[in-house]
């Protein structure tokens, strides 16, 4: 999985291309601990996200927890394999999606 | 030991003990007449609770025997009390079902449906606390001496507590107990409250598992479910460098999450510990894949917590890759929010026995098709199985709990029972009653027979076509050379031997053969931080073994493991 980073003021983009798996998940998980820190809003785009497996939701939920004194956590351009796992997993009642 | 000397939780306990002394002589008195004593009780209750609305309703001033309560108050469900409770909760009326204070109301746990709130009286838990806290001080204290009394434990215990309109708590009662304690807290228990008493953000298993290691002198565990220790020994296996690294600087991990309040307060509760450090390295470093707690907790000795019934794998799984024979456990009986049911009264053991003083009992059997044939705790047979139903010391009349308890022996003429299942979570597609007891030893069998590990599971009885059953299971690793196919044939296999009922419908071809689907890793990990994050309690989660509704069906199923296929 390839995670880029884009920073707009206090917004983060995090744009994830490939697969959130039980490999991949502590490589994001660490990415947002580091970068997190000074931004007030972020957003995890999915456009090029193939597949997010548990250990994926897990850093997704952790990074929504992480961010809900601020401005939040918004996930974007979420393709329809990944949105209905949202929707099963009732993510979807937790958070932001645009 | 000389107790002159003893720290704020030694002497703390060493009265509790003390305490607990005469309420041990006293139930096992009780045990030799209980009926007299459950009926002394329900005359009581009756008494009390005469000029309540409800006591009026049903002419408690008239009742004077058993079969006059009987002939006036029916049997009763959640749904029979829900206006009751809304009055008390939300308007503040009191006299309604009870006469006793109640200044806390439970939150049902476990699934996904909207918590019911149970009163929890004064009362009631003051017999909470009597049994629970005192009684098992001086059951370990007579078995094990008291060298344990004046180290903390550490606890996993977590309380999420709101407050009603009416001003009472409201939260799991196993927390309520806890925050009882007020400012002794930081005396009994490893974890600080940041851990105990946490905000939604807060890494709980990381806070529990540092202040844990730091403390090489624990003497014992406690916890709701053995699956949430096994949960934090399998946390402290995964991340022991992190956590000792930390434990060696005296800092809170900066990749943990956790607000920035909590972190500074937990930050000024650590100082770096270089020798514990280099201790617990050491012990990790050989035996990461053994039997560690006796080596990072030598005094380690008593745990006390659920570990019967479908909690008994989980408690298998703690000795085998965690404890090896160093622990004692105290093997809580039947504990719910409606009241204690059942003690045991010794380490240990599976047995518990019913508590005569503390709710009155009626039981239907589970095998009789007559619900009117209701029984008091002297008429029970051993061997037999039995619906239990309750009037409690908080309000609830005749109360069907929805629960089912196996007598096992007696104590003196007290009945032992065992719990078996919730009555309504049990598979039946055609009257076989699988229940979640069978799953759990069926699985545990396959898990021995096979080297696998099963991290936990959920089942269902599917009702479309090709009916069958569902097993979902997540796995360590699948052991080489083994197949999906062998697995699943051999769960088929010992659930039709474990349960003759099944194996009837299966050999007719009314059920196929059971159906495995294997989860991604992390899958239950995922289920129970995400109803953390939703407000349940999270030491009061339980996974959800025997699956009623299609929302955790659609959960489950969603998470399948794309490379793990029963025919690949």
């Amino acid at each position: 999985m390839d995670i880029n980073k884009e920073l707009n003021n206090d917004t983060l983009t995090i744009r994830l291309v490939g697969k959130l798996d039980t490999n991949t998940a502590p490589e994001l998980d660490s990415e947002i601990k580091n970068s997190s820190g000074d931004v007030s809003k972020l957003i995890l785009d999915f456009s090029d996200l193939d597949y997010i497996s548990s250990a994926g939701l897990r850093v997704v939920l952790f990074t929504h927890k992480l961010m809900a004194d601020k401005d939040g956590l918004v996930v974007k351009n979420v393709n329809d394999m990944i949105m209905e796992v949202l929707e099963a997993t009732g993510f979807t009642d937790v958070l932001i999606i645009e | 030991m000389d107790i002159s000397k003893l720290k704020p939780v030694g002497q703390m306990t060493i009265k509790s003990i003390s305490d607990g002394k005469p309420v041990y002589e006293n139930l096992i008195e009780m045990t030799k007449d209980p009926m007299k004593y459950n009926e002394e009780l329900l005359m009581k209750i009756i008494d009390d609770n005469k000029d309540t609305e409800f006591g009026k309703k049903h002419n408690f001033k008239d009742i004077k025997t058993i079969e006059d309560y009987r002939k006036n108050v029916p049997l009763s469900s959640y749904d029979d009390y829900v206006g009751y409770i809304i009055r008390m909760t939300e308007k503040g009326e009191a006299n309604l079902i009870s006469a006793y204070d109640i200044n806390h109301y439970a939150k049902s746990s476990g699934t996904m449906g909207n918590p019911k709130r149970i009163p929890v009286s004064n009362i009631s838990q003051q017999v909470n606390g009597k049994y629970n806290i005192a009684f098992r001080n001086a059951v370990i204290a007579k078995e094990l001496g008291i060298d344990w009394i004046d180290e903390p434990s550490f606890n996993l215990t977590e309380s999420s507590m709101t407050t009603l309109k009416n001003g009472a708590s409201y939260g799991a009662i196993s927390g309520k107990m806890m925050l009882m304690m007020g400012d002794a807290l930081p005396f009994f228990f490893t974890s600080p409250i940041e851990a105990l008493v946490p905000d939604s953000s807060t890494n709980t298993r990381y806070v529990h598992s540092l202040f844990a290691l730091m403390n090489e002198d624990i003497t014992n565990v406690m916890y709701s479910f053995s699956s949430i220790f096994l949960e934090i020994l399998r946390y402290i296996k995964k991340n022991w460098r992190m956590l000792v690294s930390d434990i060696e600087t005296g800092t809170i991990n900066s990749t943990i999450e956790m607000s920035d309040e909590v972190r500074e307060s937990l930050s000024k509760k650590i100082q770096p510990m270089h020798e514990r450090a280099q201790k617990l390295r050491e012990i990790f470093e050989k035996h990461e894949n053994d039997q560690f707690i006796p080596l990072v907790w030598p005094n380690l000795k008593i745990v006390t917590g659920v570990g019967t019934g479908g909690f008994t794998n989980y408690l298998n799984k703690i000795n085998d890759e965690f404890a090896g024979d160093s622990l004692n456990y105290f093997l809580v009986g039947l504990n719910a929010s409606e009241g204690l049911f059942s003690i045991p009264i010794e380490l240990n053991s599976p047995d518990a026995i019913l508590v005569p003083d503390s709710m009155f009992y009626e039981f239907i059997e589970l095998e009789s098709n007559d619900s009117d044939d209701v029984k008091t705790l002297d008429q029970l047979e051993v061997g037999k199985s039995y619906e239990v139903i309750t009037t409690n010391l908080s309000g609830f009349y005749r109360y069907r709990m929805g629960d089912a308890i196996r007598v096992t022996g007696m104590y003196n003429e007290t009945p032992i029972i065992e719990f078996l299942y919730r009555i309504n979570q049990n598979i039946n597609l055609f009257g076989e009653k699988t229940t979640e007891e069978m799953i759990t030893g069926s699985l545990a069998k396959v898990e021995d027979e096979l080297g696998l590990n099963i991290i936990d599971f959920s089942m269902w009885g599917e009702e479309e076509e090709p009916m069958r059953y569902i097993c979902l299971i997540e796995i360590e690793e699948l052991p080489e050379g083994l197949k999906l196919s062998q697995v699943q044939q051999r769960i088929d296999e010992i659930m039709c031997e474990v349960n003759p009922s099944l194996s009837h419908r299966r050999t007719r071809d009314e059920l196929q053969q059971i159906d495995l689907k294997v989860l991604q890793p992390e899958t239950y990990l995922l289920y129970k931080d995400l109803m953390v994050a939703k407000g349940a309690s999270s030491s009061q989660l339980k996974p959800p073994r025997i699956i009623t509704n299609d929302i955790h069906k659609r959960f489950f199923l969603v998470l399948q493991d794309p490379d793990l296929h029963v025919g690949d």
